[in-house]
């Protein structure tokens, strides 16, 4: 299905919905379940916390649509929606990490070593540059997922993390320098800078 | 790597499925929401039936009250004054005969008490209605 159908299959679905149809909610979620749960979990770096987030993103999505206009694509709205509550999600992590002080080892170390995006890949080459993306700070993974795997705009993605353009490039930048240098040091011989 | 690779390779990036019954349980969640919202529409809506009243009766009995209240204050005082060969008829009254009203006898007092009573409560009955919306 082309992107101009999946754009008129979520507008008729968005109308019905609003009028009374939640039934209709299903076909927004076969659409985006894929997307936005790869969004989410890039964000949280956590299988089970990333289904919840997304879960969560959904319903909200839901109760507010009145707040959702059609005119404007559906997918940066609702990927809005989840990035709030996986940031919340985040800071919710890191107090409860800091209050047990004696975990914070581990829980840096499944965050890093899981990394449930490379276990979800099949294939060498996307595990190795999930695995580096996962990697990156939280600011830099979510404009990199949002902007270069998820195709939204740099305004898009600033609105969505609640920053100007100018620190989305930013964090582009950085990250894509830091996913270069990860490249270079993993294959010296056949990486180019 | 160079940059234009690196965002290259980022979007060919193949993304994991959720899992198989994540769909179903969003939608099932949805379900709820749709539930409960639909709940609480219907027993908004009761509760204001409820409070409706039809504003012609209640204004009607309001005034009803209000002039019954003037209407035993006066029939009362009258009453207290009016004796066969008396003098303090309403026509006198008007005219400047008598320039105050003099004080009803005793026996229409409570007659005249309790027409005000009620001349107040019909010139207060439409602010409780509201209180109560």
């Amino acid at each position: 299905m082309g992107a101009a159908d999946s754009q008129s299959d979520v507008r008729r679905a968005v109308l019905e919905v609003k009028s009374g149809n939640a039934e209709a909610f299903g076909r927004i979620v076969e659409i985006f379940q894929r997307r936005l749960f790869a969004l989410t979990l890039v964000l949280t770096r956590d299988a089970s916390a990333a289904e919840e987030v997304a879960q969560d993103a959904f319903v909200r999505a839901f109760t507010h649509l009145r707040a959702y206009d059609e005119r404007r694509p559906f997918y940066p709205w609702l990927a809005t929606i989840s990035v709030r509550l996986a940031q919340n999600w985040l800071k919710r992590r890191a107090r409860a990490v800091a209050r047990e002080g004696h975990h914070v080892g581990q829980a840096a170390q499944s965050a890093d070593a899981g990394n449930p995006l490379a276990a979800m890949i099949a294939g060498e080459r996307g595990e190795e540059m999930w695995r580096r993306v996962a990697a990156l700070p939280p600011g830099e993974r979510a404009a990199v997922m949002l902007h270069y795997r998820q195709g939204m705009s740099t305004g898009e993605v600033a609105r969505a993390l609640g920053v100007t353009g100018g620190t989305v490039k930013t964090l582009l930048f950085r990250a894509r320098k830091k996913l270069r240098m990860a490249a270079a040091e993993s294959q010296p011989g056949k990486e180019s800078q | 790597m160079n940059g234009d690779n690196v965002a290259s390779r980022l979007r060919r990036l193949p993304e994991p499925a959720p899992p198989p019954a994540f769909a179903r349980a969003v939608m099932a969640r949805v379900r709820r929401e749709a539930e409960e919202h639909t709940r609480g529409l219907t027993s908004g809506a009761m509760a204001r039936a409820r409070q409706r009243q039809p504003a012609g009766w209640r204004d009607f009995f309001s005034w009803a009250v209000a002039l019954g209240g003037i209407a035993i204050v006066f029939v009362s005082w009258m009453g207290g004054r009016l004796v066969v060969g008396s003098s303090a008829d309403p026509i006198s009254w008007v005219l400047g005969t008598l320039a105050f009203a003099p004080p009803p006898d005793e026996a229409a007092v409570p007659g005249v008490a309790l027409g005000l009573l009620l001349f107040v409560a019909g010139m207060f009955a439409p602010l409780r209605g509201r209180r109560q919306m």
